[in-house]
């Protein structure tokens, strides 16, 4: 089998999965049994409530999206590109809350302040809803900060520096050429926020994506629903384009430097020390705290207890997604990076298409698509989680890998050209090797997104799958504070103790290849 | 004998080759010079298959291995190796695993590879260093590594990208002596690129220089 071929079928595959249940669902709304129609989009522009829960949405990711990447960018750089002290410390404590699902926050805050008076009237409402997405989303702007300070050239700021002092080469070289990057995290935070509706749901604030589940899962109008999936769609065709406009090299294909300059921070060091620590404490600290206070060691056991079987089912999707993951992540990857077909270009922007298409349309989807009588094995199993899960976050394994491969020389590869050894034999022995560090970093990625993810979980499953973040959502609607609070805890430690594997791994995997 | 005859390549809208004629008889030591960007490398490159120029053909040993965009014979036929630039050993295999790399591919018989891994290793003065990482060796040991492995599938044509262009003058001047002394005995034909006057005096049977 040659190069193109294995690429193709990898196309062909993904295409089957994520691509046409999307144009299937888009496709539904102009079916009518009348024929080709419109209809649909009539009533749905003349629907006013159903504008103003569009309008909420649309304020609530403007809103998110701008004070997550100012924020974001400025941390990116403390982190980055300054002297600070225990620097991974703080960025490993500010990843917690992209790594589990987000209505954990919200229910920490609402132990914490209760839903009566004014901070629990601040909380159950856009600034609630806001403040905790911005926690959520933050990490992207600082992981996007941090990635494109790595790939500025030093010596633009060498010389920068050779005619004014570090504020003015930031403001004036670092920034400016940072530009492209912070755009990125602004649309990427603002559809991301679009579509994130478990934080709205839990805090009572109406937004769009609810319509559409509530259709869905409430009234069982599978039509209505797609209906109303569609204006989101819109928006991530709308985001997408601008993004190939803005960047057509790609403001998210990344080539890591190894030389940096760093920012001393002399007399700051204290005061920035001080300000990071107060800003964790607040967005992290005080809702965990909020979780904790009321957990006690019986309701623990018994939280542990209950959520047992949804447990192991979570585990078991998390790491099927993880091993699919990487198989897909490293063929996309592969696929990017050596451009081995033509359509490399339309790969990469579909991966990110599906990363930020929420998660309800993906649901809806995937639902209209494999709800058929012939592919009844895989709508009532659970392949469609997995199925969801891999076109979901086939983005952040496949950029994982992306950056790995394109350091690796063209010309070990052309070495081992020349001896004779075939594509998948360097793809074998050369490239899997020097990417192991990679695909370990992409399977935990993976693994970690598919166990905290819930709402895709919520509308695919199929009858009798639960898993823990579904398990926890139904049970804050009904169940014991203390239980909920023990259930939270349980997700948090599931999700932290194995990315404290991978730090320890990837950390090996530094050392060992420092050298070479 | 390596032919390339009106080789026209251009490279994001610039023109790399215009009409570029070039001869290398078999067994000769040619030394290409030019500045950077010239395009020494990129030749090195369109001989070992890695690239076609957009018009033009190269012939080896009375064969045309490529026509225009077309390769027509792939780089592992043309019975030509490399000595990149950055050396391109593998830092997930160790000595032995770098140099026996190709010998395992063609499916060579264990006893002879390892005979063989350890003949050139005395060719380049490192036989203790079978088990060695990569990383451990010093920048002159890494060269003899690469320069191990590039000889072990006995080419016709080794081609080589500033091999020495990191190395301090003295273990530049010893390589040298090194290359210049396989070559004699093993008799291939060599493809040397550098920017470096003096160096090239001392190796080259012939010179060519390209300008950009």
């Amino acid at each position: 089998m040659t190069r193109r071929t294995a690429s193709w079928i990898v196309v062909v595959l993904l295409a089957v999965i994520g691509l046409l249940p999307v144009l299937s669902m888009v496709f539904s709304t102009f079916h009518t049994e009348a024929g080709f129609s419109f209809e649909g989009y009539r009533q749905m522009l003349h629907t006013p409530s159903l504008w103003q829960s569009f309008g909420n949405s649309l304020l609530l990711a403007f809103t998110v999206a701008s004070a997550a990447t100012l924020a974001g960018t400025f941390l990116g750089i403390l982190l980055e590109k300054t002297t600070l002290y225990f620097r991974k410390i703080w960025l490993a404590l500010l990843l917690i809350p992209l790594l589990i699902p987000p209505y954990i926050l919200a229910y920490g805050w609402y132990m914490l302040v209760g839903r009566e008076g004014a901070w629990g009237e601040i909380l159950f409402g856009f600034w609630g809803t806001a403040c905790i997405l911005f926690s959520v989303y933050l990490p992207i702007a600082i992981l996007i900060t941090s990635v494109s300070l790595r790939t500025i050239d030093p010596r633009f700021e060498e010389a920068g520096l050779l005619v004014c002092p570090w504020r003015c080469v930031l403001s004036k070289i670092t920034l400016v050429l940072m530009l492209p990057s912070a755009m990125v995290s602004f649309l990427l935070i603002f559809i991301l926020s679009m579509g994130e509706f478990s934080v709205a749901n839990f805090l009572r604030y109406d937004i769009f994506p609810m319509e559409s589940f509530i259709q869905f899962s409430a009234f069982y109008d599978f039509r209505t629903a797609t209906l109303y999936a569609m204006p989101l769609l819109a928006i991530v065709l709308v985001i997408l384009g601008i993004e190939s406009l803005l960047f057509k090299k790609g403001a998210l294909r990344f080539k890591s430097r190894t030389e940096r300059l760093t920012i001393p921070l002399h007399a700051l060091q204290i005061p920035f020390l001080v300000l990071i620590g107060t800003f964790i404490l607040i967005i992290i600290g005080m809702p965990l705290y909020g979780l904790m206070h009321s957990i006690d060691a019986q309701s623990f056991i018994h939280a542990l207890h209950k959520a047992a079987p949804a447990l192991g089912q979570s585990l078991l999707y998390a790491l099927l997604s993880a091993l699919l993951l990487v198989f897909f992540g490293f063929a996309t990857a592969y696929i990017i990076v050596y451009r081995t077909i033509k359509g490399w270009r339309v790969l990469d922007a579909m991966n990110l298409f599906w990363f930020i298409l929420p998660a309800t349309v993906i649901g809806i989807a995937l639902i209209l698509f494999w709800n058929r009588p012939y592919t009844n094995i895989i709508y009532a199993s659970p392949l469609i989680i997995l199925f969801g899960y891999l076109v979901k976050y086939l983005f952040l394994s496949s950029k994982i890998i992306e950056l790995r491969l394109s350091q690796i020389p063209r010309s070990f590869m052309e070495a081992a050209q020349l001896t004779g050894a075939s594509w998948y034999q360097i793809l074998l022995y050369i490239l899997l090797p020097l990417s192991s560090g990679s695909l370990a970093a992409a399977g935990m990625i993976g693994f970690v997104f598919s166990l905290r993810e819930s709402t895709l979980t919520m509308l695919v499953a199929p009858a009798g799958t639960a898993t823990l973040p579904v398990y926890i959502f139904t049970q804050m609607a009904n169940g014991s504070e203390a239980t909920v609070a023990s259930l939270c805890l349980i997700m948090l430690l599931i999700v932290i103790l194995p990315l404290l594997g991978l730090s320890g791994y990837t950390a090996y995997q530094g050392k060992k290849y420092d050298h070479a | 004998m390596i032919t390339l005859r009106n080789i026209t390549l251009t490279r994001d809208h610039k023109t790399v080759f215009d009409r570029f004629d070039l001869h290398i008889e078999t067994g000769e030591r040619l030394v290409i010079r030019g500045e950077s960007g010239s395009g020494k490398t990129t030749l090195l490159r369109l001989i070992a298959g890695f690239i076609a120029p957009g018009k033009g053909e190269i012939i080896m040993e009375r064969k045309t291995v490529t026509r225009d965009s077309s390769i027509l014979v792939p780089p592992d036929r043309r019975n030509v190796s490399m000595l990149f630039q950055d050396l391109a050993l593998w830092p997930h295999l160790d000595v032995k695993g770098n140099i026996e790399f190709g010998m395992r591919i063609r499916k060579m018989d264990r006893t002879e590879r390892e005979a063989k891994v350890k003949s050139l290793l005395k060719m380049v003065g490192l036989e203790q260093y079978e088990a060695r990482r990569i990383d451990t060796l010093s920048g002159g040991e890494q060269q003899r590594i690469a320069l191990a492995r590039a000889l072990a599938l006995s080419p016709k044509v080794l081609l080589m990208d500033e091999p020495l262009s990191s190395l301090d003058s003295e273990r530049n001047r010893m390589l040298r002596k090194e290359i210049v002394r396989l070559q004699e005995t093993l008799g291939f034909t060599l493809v040397y690129v550098t920017h470096n006057r003096e160096e090239a005096r001392k190796i080259a049977t012939r010179e060519v220089e390209i300008k950009s």
